[in-house]
């Protein structure tokens, strides 16, 4: 799967979001908007589900969620938030990111993505890549759709800026201030705005710039 | 005979649902890092049978939406 496909992905949802909610960019931004826009926007009608963490039959110790993708539709499944029994459920911040991270499965994945071998993909998800455990292609849209979830949560516009004050050894802001105000998981926006990830971005977005710049010309 | 581990009816369960039109399932295993394919495989059966048995609401973000 290519990076830059996922990038003007959620640089379509972006654009919608930002034509047809009122909210605008202020942080937080809205996943019930999202929502919404991505049910305009995806050709795959589906149904966002929670499981109830407390339940004797499932206890989320692993898995936080899910998507069961079907011919014609799809279902999410999203751990629940449990503010009285923390330790059962997932945070806040975890719901937002997982219901857009398996929701963005629906725009960026092709056939070549989809479960093949569950062994395989087992593998991977405990193992990861290694020389001993090759890539997969299910595995890598993990990794693309987490990056796509955190386009819309924390936006591209905020990255280069906030980042520097959080590498400004004179600034107060952290890492964890961030975290908070986007609501978003403090391991992902960690994840997003190292040097190898944040390069890697930074040259995507410049091509979509780019291609938007030539393509906004009038004829 | 041969022991049915829970990888294998992880395997067969997600048979029996691409029987029933599915064509692609995925999870967000978060950051765990004490697991291995047995105990992720006992609780993927876990999350289908939930799945399977409508053990579920739907879902509503609330204030986690803003």
């Amino acid at each position: 799967m290519e990076i830059f496909r996922v990038i003007y992905q959620a640089d379509l949802i972006r654009g919608y979001y930002d034509t047809h909610c009122l909210q605008g960019d202020a942080a937080p931004l809205s996943v019930d908007d999202y929502v919404h826009v991505i049910k305009e926007y995806s050709s795959v009608p589906f149904e966002l589900f929670e499981l109830d963490a407390g339940q004797k039959h499932w206890k989320a110790k692993q898995i936080k969620g899910g998507i069961a993708r079907y011919r014609d539709r799809a279902e999410i499944y999203v751990a629940a938030h449990l503010p009285d029994n923390p330790s059962a459920g997932i945070t806040l911040c975890e719901k937002r990111f997982i219901t857009l991270k398996e929701l963005s499965h629906l725009l960026i994945d092709d056939e070549d993505s989809y479960l093949d071998s569950v062994t395989e993909w087992v593998n991977h998800i405990i193992y990861g890549d290694s020389p001993f455990n090759g890539a997969v292609e299910s595995g890598q849209s993990e990794t693309m759709a987490c990056l796509f979830a955190m386009e819309l949560l924390f936006p591209w516009q905020y990255r280069e800026s906030l980042r520097k004050k959080i590498n400004d050894p004179n600034d107060p802001c952290t890492s964890l201030e961030v975290a908070r105000k986007f609501k978003v998981p403090l391991t992902q926006l960690v994840f997003v705005l190292t040097d190898t990830i944040h390069n890697q971005l930074t040259k995507q977005h410049k091509w979509l710039d780019e291609i938007n710049a030539t393509y906004s010309q009038p004829i | 005979m041969q022991k049915v581990t829970e990888l294998k009816l992880f395997e067969d369960r997600v048979n029996e649902l691409r029987d029933k039109g599915l064509v692609d399932l995925k999870f967000y295993k978060g950051e765990v890092s004490s697991a291995d394919p047995e105990s992720f495989s006992a609780e993927a059966n876990q999350f289908l049978q939930a799945m399977n048995e409508g053990l579920t609401t739907p879902l509503t973000l609330g204030d986690a939406s803003k």
